[in-house]
């Protein structure tokens, strides 16, 4: 384990007594004592994380509390090497406190600093040879002890945890709570009938999530990589996960990197690396490079990361890091600590479930109380309580919540919308802001030369001859590879460059044949502009770049008259133009040519003559203003991130209206970062364009907006997105061009990269709202009823309370198909038209609540009635149970039917019947509830006797009587209202 | 005998406020230089290193705002280093529909403005000698610095004179004071004696009055570089160093980061131009033009004069004269100035290069208000 011993070496000799081993049983479980970590769950949880990333840790959690960590490791690893590797982990957590901000990977390291290593050392201590490669069976042996090349999250969710996650939220839990309550008062049945229903809505959701789980993972499958390395020294194409460290890495154009590895030969060698530092163009690579030991992971030229994509040249490289020790599983477990918030509805249940426990505390208190009063018998009172709680708890809302978010994530994914948590498609419907990348998503990422100009005039374009000198220029200092289907490689500049060149009239290679390139000096970060050394006929020195910089290095420029010396009028000239162009909007870059080759190793060039500026465009979307509208009619409000400078963001922002029609708020900022928190929330939540910003700073963006209290969306396809896409309420990834990790941190997938199915997601998240909260009112009003059938009925006389198996067949099997009948309803038609709901709103405003006491008041009077008159004709027993029963349950089951509203007012009693799944489902349903009074065991466990004609009809007028009286209620203020000519408001 | 003493300020270009200010003007530059004809308005704020700039404009124009905020702060030696990020610019960029070309077109005055011009014989460029001195050393700082003459000496400088007068007419040095980033420190005495060697000296010489045993110079040095990421800046903050460094009255309004369609910045322009003609044609030795405009109105309710008591002739002679030689009309002054055009007829840069060391006097830059042919007709 040669990079173990590396990695932790320095860490032993600082801190050596930090960690101890207190516990190792022989099946591999250990408990390691940390005093550092007692009370520190957040790094506790980190430094576990970080060990269970580990290849030999099978498992690895904290315990804060008493400051240990429990691992379970492989039996062959030594307690040095656990030790060593806990005090890694250990320290490397230390920097992990703040969890939120991005780090530059390469800070984050516990590895070697390969990069600053000479190649020949880095083969040896890889132990591998740079023209034999590793040996098969050597091979074999190190991806035995080094596990697949899998990035961590490269895996799907634990089936164990997939269901276990079913059995987290709050109306489960109430539901466990009463079955252990039945248990206790010895209702067997009760506890079991509770239960199933349990297990029943727990599968239900695992199957739903478990088909989206397998869809997005279908997308992102990449098992089925191939690359080619170097074995017992022949080429072998064998599958990326298969690769191990030491391993000899063949590179050619086009090939996707899937392990980091040292560069130990490159000719030409370039790399996109835009998936994981966000710089879009291709990076050059040398083996021979000196790279200090703490540079960025962006500025490597003598790595090449995972996640990568050669762009152009050949090259070789060993292997040095695979699956969870890459660069970019490190960005992967940064994602992980990045948390995504709850979805609203979820907080809003929760809460909603909280109050409900009251009531049903305080009901049975009433109960207790009564039954105390009366004399009655502990275990009597207790049944009675049950009785009550089985009445208060809606043990239907699970079911009808989890299916409506199922049947939401089934029709987005009907349109082309993978949603990874069913949760996460009512965080759509709640959303307030969406970030959007402006590239690839609301353009089309394909760049055009749309203008060329020598300057200073801005109308015409100039000379002919510096024209024709630029042309050649774009043709000869470029990187892209011409090719009969047009230019191959490079990046998307490059080619469009050259594709003008072409179009110009270029024989591009007899013209690259005609001026060999003798040398470069290369584009980087600190120097934006590129110059290459040309022999043959002409300047030997020809400059692209961007235009400040290219035009501070001439002296002067090319006109029709030849060249003349450049004033510093004419250079704020052309510097005025070059705005004007990048304003148009379009990224501009600047040509120039110069006599005088700079000499051998120089990394200047100087004395230019200016040839002029080309524009390149990168279209929109033809659908995208349209996308944009929707949005805002939805009341959204639209973020567009871009890397653009602020007047090309600026023109695009525009075209699109992002401001609609108000004034233009722009952020244009190379460091959002490292802004001011509060100053950046309050400025992000009136912004409409953060411009000059890279993928990395989207995180501090989205948490920016979040502090705002807002709900949160952000698009994004890189690795470098990936703590953003995790940390935003819905994370949206691209399917079709975006990176695995990105979506696998997201948890929605657009599968074919078209964003405007998004505004239809949203408008099935509002409706799958909608129909959460009407089943919701329906399933507390009916609970309501049974709660007051209750209480009168206990407190009027003994003996005349209903059996809990009579309220838990209705609540479980009555009620819960007219729920889900409800939960089918179509969207709005305007659903898209208004402002998102407020996140803090309760999901049943307390005007609501009094409209659905008073319903359930309703329902519970006609079936009191019901009640009464069966007291009177057979007294406390089966048959007034039955009576009671009957008008209970068909009562509610029409009373359905109103709940298709949330306002009464807009109830159409010609339109009470266009759900036609809820037709059925009331249908259904009455025959489930009759299904009792037909079926001699089902009614002994009920406890109700069948009911003569009369007692019958009484019943069903009762029943019919509530739904009648909200029609009727409805009539009446629909009139008053009428003449007070108030506006009605939305349901 | 009229003794007292005056005191002015002037900063230099690294001072937030200034940086504010040559922002603003540098956007109404590009604004025009591109052929824009309608309205622009630019107010810029900076607070922490953070550019805060907002545009009105009566017509989109294809300008990058950001780009030249940190072309201004790069110019003004607040360069991002290997440790100094770019800063953040932040925009709001809006349409004002009263600024639209046809809008402009009635020529009207938008604003109640009484404006003040003045101009005497203290220097050559017709300005108060308080004021004209505390440009000339800021100048100076700046050249000191940009040249690397002062090492230590941070973008970021203020100077500030308070010059003696007797009968009206600057006699004595009383004081100089230097405020100043720096980097490094150099101790004391010697920024004291290089200010003064440096800066203090030779820009005071052959400028009438010179500095001697009786003139305090004070030097105060900060405890780091200041500059824009230690204190705010907000457009218009300067408008005493901006006019006559508060030798005469004048009126609130910033100049900077306004089209010449606002009166309030080119009404200012036209009563220095018709002050500094009285005082050329011989008229008096010292001149104070106060013109006022009413909202709707296209010329001034009032010319009136003031010359202190330094009149060949009459004041309401003077100002009878101008309201007739000169056309203070809203729409005339512009057109007769040319204000419209001077920044695309200058490369793109003209109110730019005025939102540093002031507004008038500044006769190296060729201003039409500091043209004064029109001088002849009013004697």
């Amino acid at each position: 384990m040669v990079a173990l011993s590396v990695i932790t070496e320095p860490a032993v000799k600082r801190t050596k007594s930090r960690i101890t081993l207190a516990h190792r049983t022989r099946g591999g479980r250990l408990r390691l004592a940390c005093p550092e970590l007692r009370d520190r769950p957040d790094r506790a949880e980190a430094v576990a994380q970080r060990l269970g990333a580990l290849g030999w840790v099978r498992g690895a959690s904290a315990r804060p509390l008493s400051g240990s960590l429990i691992l379970h490791a492989l039996p062959e690893i030594t307690e040095r090497e656990i030790l060593a590797a806990a005090r890694a982990a250990l320290d490397a957590s230390g920097d992990v406190v703040a969890p939120t901000v991005p780090r530059d990977p390469g800070a984050m390291s516990d590895g070697p600093a390969w990069h600053s290593i000479p190649a020949d050392t880095v083969l040896a201590e890889m132990g591998s040879d740079a023209d034999g490669g590793l040996s098969a069976a050597e091979a074999a042996r190190r991806l035995d002890r080094h596990g697949p090349n899998m990035l961590p999250q490269d895996r799907r969710r634990s089936q164990v945890a997939l269901l276990g996650e079913q059995f987290q939220s709050l109306p489960v839990a109430m539901l466990g709570g009463s079955a252990v309550v039945s248990l206790a008062t010895g209702g067997v049945a009760d506890a079991v009938a509770t239960l199933s229903v349990v297990a029943a809505n727990a599968v239900f959701g695992y199957v739903t999530e478990g088909q989206a789980e397998a869809a997005i993972h279908k997308l992102m499958d990449s098992s089925g990589e191939r690359v080619t390395v170097i074995r017992d020294g022949r080429d072998v194409t064998i599958a990326a996960v298969e690769m191990t460290p030491g391993e000899v890495y063949a590179l050619h154009p086009g090939a996707q990197v899937a392990a980091d590895a040292r560069v130990i030969r490159a000719d030409r060698l370039k790399l996109d690396e835009s998936a994981l530092t966000g710089e879009t163009l291709p990076v050059r690579k040398h083996p021979d490079a000196e790279v200090d030991e703490a540079a960025p992971i962006g500025d490597r030229p003598t790595m090449v990361h995972a996640g990568t994509l050669v762009a152009e040249g050949r090259g070789r490289a060993v292997v040095v890091a695979t699956g969870r020790d890459t660069a970019a599983a490190r960005i992967a477990l940064l994602s992980q600590t990045a948390s995504r918030p709850k979805a609203p509805v979820e907080a809003e249940l929760d809460r909603l479930g909280s109050l409900l426990a009251k009531v049903s505390l305080a009901a049975c208190g009433v109960f207790f109380g009564i039954g105390w009063m009366r004399g009655v018998g502990l275990a009597a009172i207790l049944k009675d309580a049950l009785a009550l709680a089985v009445a208060a708890v809606p043990e239907g809302l699970p079911v009808v919540a989890t299916t409506t978010m199922s049947l939401g994530l089934k029709r987005m994914e009907r349109r082309g919308i993978l949603v990874r948590r069913i949760d996460a498609v009512e965080s759509l419907g709640a959303l307030q802001v969406i970030c959007l990348d402006k590239t690839g998503t609301l353009t089309h990422n394909r760049l055009q030369v749309v203008e060329a100009l020598t300057g200073p005039d801005p109308e015409a374009p100039g000379d002919p001859g510096a024209l024709a000198s630029l042309a050649e220029v774009a043709a000869l200092n470029n990187d892209a590879v011409p090719a009969p289907d047009g230019p191959a490689g490079s990046s998307a500049t490059e080619r469009a460059l050259m594709d003008y060149a072409a179009g110009q009239g270029i024989d591009v290679q007899g013209l690259r044949a005609a001026r060999p390139r003798r040398s470069t000096i290369e584009r980087s970060a600190s120097r934006p502009w590129m110059a290459t050394i040309h022999g043959g006929d002409g300047p030997p020195v020809l400059v692209k770049g961007a235009p400040e910089e290219v035009l501070a290095r001439c002296s002067h420029r090319r006109t029709g008259a030849g060249d003349v010396a450049l004033d510093a009028e004419t250079r704020d000239r052309i510097l005025a133009l070059n705005d004007r162009l990048a304003a148009r909007p379009a990224r501009v870059l600047a040509f120039a040519c110069g006599d005088v080759a700079p000499a051998e190793g120089a990394e200047e060039v100087e004395a230019l003559t200016w040839l002029g500026l080309a524009a390149l465009v990168d279209p929109l979307r033809p659908g995208a203003k349209d996308f944009v509208a929707a949005l805002h009619r939805a009341g959204l409000d639209t973020v567009m991130i871009t890397g653009d400078q602020s007047a090309t963001a600026g023109a695009i922002a525009q075209e699109l209206d992002l401001a609609g029609g108000g004034s233009l708020r722009i952020v244009d900022s190379p460091e959002v970062a490292s802004l001011d928190t509060a100053l950046l929330g309050e400025v992000a939540r009136r912004s409409h364009v953060f411009s000059r910003v890279s993928a990395h700073q989207k995180l501090a963006i989205v948490q920016a907006l979040q502090s705002q209290g807002r709900v949160v969306a952000m698009t994004g396809d890189g690795v470098n997105d990936g703590p953003a896409l995790k940390a935003a309420d819905v994370g949206i990834a691209m399917g079709a061009s975006g990176t695995d990790l990105a979506r696998d941190v997201a948890n929605v997938v657009i599968r074919d990269d078209r964003l405007p199915t998004l505004v239809d997601a949203i408008g099935q998240g509002r409706a799958v709202y909608r129909n959460i909260r009407r089943a919701l009112e329906f399933l507390i009003t009916t609970n309501m009823s049974e709660i007051m059938v209750g209480i009168a009925e206990a407190a009027h006389g003994p003996g005349e309370l209903e059996t809990p198996m009579e309220l838990l067949w209705i609540n479980l099997v009555s009620d819960v198909l007219p729920g889900l009948g409800l939960a089918l309803a179509d969207p709005d038609p305007d659903a898209m038209a208004r402002p998102p709901r407020d996140r803090d709103a309760p999901i049943i405003p307390p005007r609501d609540f009094r409209r659905m006491t008073l319903d359930g008041g309703t329902i519970a009077a006609a079936a009191l009635a019901a009640h009464f008159t069966g007291l009177a004709r057979f007294g406390p027993g089966p048959e007034t149970r039955g009576m009671t029963y009957l008008s209970l349950s068909l009562g509610q089951l029409l009373y359905t039917l109103m709940c298709q509203r949330t306002d009464v007012r807009h109830l159409q009693p010609g339109r009470l019947l266009e759900n036609r799944a809820l037709d059925g489902a009331v249908l259904a349903s009455a025959g489930m509830a009759v299904l009792p009074f037909f079926v001699p065991p089902l009614r002994r466990l009920l406890g109700i006797a069948p009911l003569g004609p009369g007692s019958a009809a009484v019943s069903l007028g009762a029943a019919v009587t509530p739904a009648a009286l909200v029609l009727a209620r409805r009539g009446v203020r629909l009139e008053l209202e009428t003449v007070e000519g108030r506006p009605c408001e939305t349901s | 005998m009229r003794n007292f003493v005056m005191t002015s300020e002037s900063v230099t270009v690294g001072h937030p406020d200034k940086l504010c200010d040559q922002i603003s003007d540098a956007v109404v530059d590009a604004y025009l230089a591109t052929g824009h004809r309608a309205g622009v308005i630019a107010e810029c704020a900076i607070a922490s290193g953070v550019v805060f700039l907002s545009i009105r404009a009566g017509a989109p124009a294809p300008v990058d705002p950001a780009a030249i905020a940190r072309r201004v702060l790069a110019e003004a030696g607040y360069a991002p280093g290997d440790q100094a990020r770019p800063p953040t610019v932040m925009l709001d960029l809006s349409h004002g529909a009263e600024l639209t070309e046809a809008a402009l077109a009635r020529g009207e005055a938008r604003h109640m403005v009484t404006a003040f011009g003045y101009a005497c014989d203290h220097a050559a460029t017709a300005m108060p000698y308080p004021i004209h001195a505390a440009h000339r050393m800021a100048q100076a700082l700046d050249a000191a610095r940009r040249e690397d003459r002062l090492s230590w000496l941070s973008p970021d400088a203020q100077v500030q004179i308070a010059v003696a007068f007797a009968d009206r007419r600057p006699v004595a040095i009383k004081a100089v004071a230097l405020t100043f980033g720096i980097t490094g420190d150099p101790g004391q005495t010697a920024m004291e004696d290089a200010l003064r060697d440096v800066v203090v000296v030779p820009a005071l010489t052959g400028q009438g009055l010179e500095i001697d045993a009786d003139t305090r110079l004070l030097v105060y040095p900060a405890t780091g570089p200041a500059g824009p990421d230690v204190h705010s800046g907000l457009t218009g903050r300067k408008s005493a160093d901006d006019a006559y460094g508060s030798f005469i009255r004048r009126s609130g309004p910033a100049l900077s980061g306004k089209d010449p369609s606002r009166i309030d910045r080119i009404a200012v322009y036209a009563a220095r131009q018709a002050a500094r003609a009285a005082v050329t044609a011989g008229l008096a030795r010292e001149c104070e033009v106060q013109l006022s405009y009413v909202v709707g109105d296209s010329e001034p309710v009032s010319v009136e004069v003031d010359t202190y008591g330094s009149g060949t002739v009459a004041d309401a002679t003077i100002s009878a004269r101008i309201a007739e030689v000169f056309d203070l009309r809203v729409a005339a002054i512009a057109e007769r100035m040319g204000l419209w055009g001077l920044p695309a007829a200058r490369g793109g840069r003209f109110y730019r290069g005025l939102a540093s060391y002031g507004h008038m006097g500044r006769d190296e830059l060729y201003p039409p208000w500091e043209d004064v042919s029109l001088a002849a007709r009013l004697a």
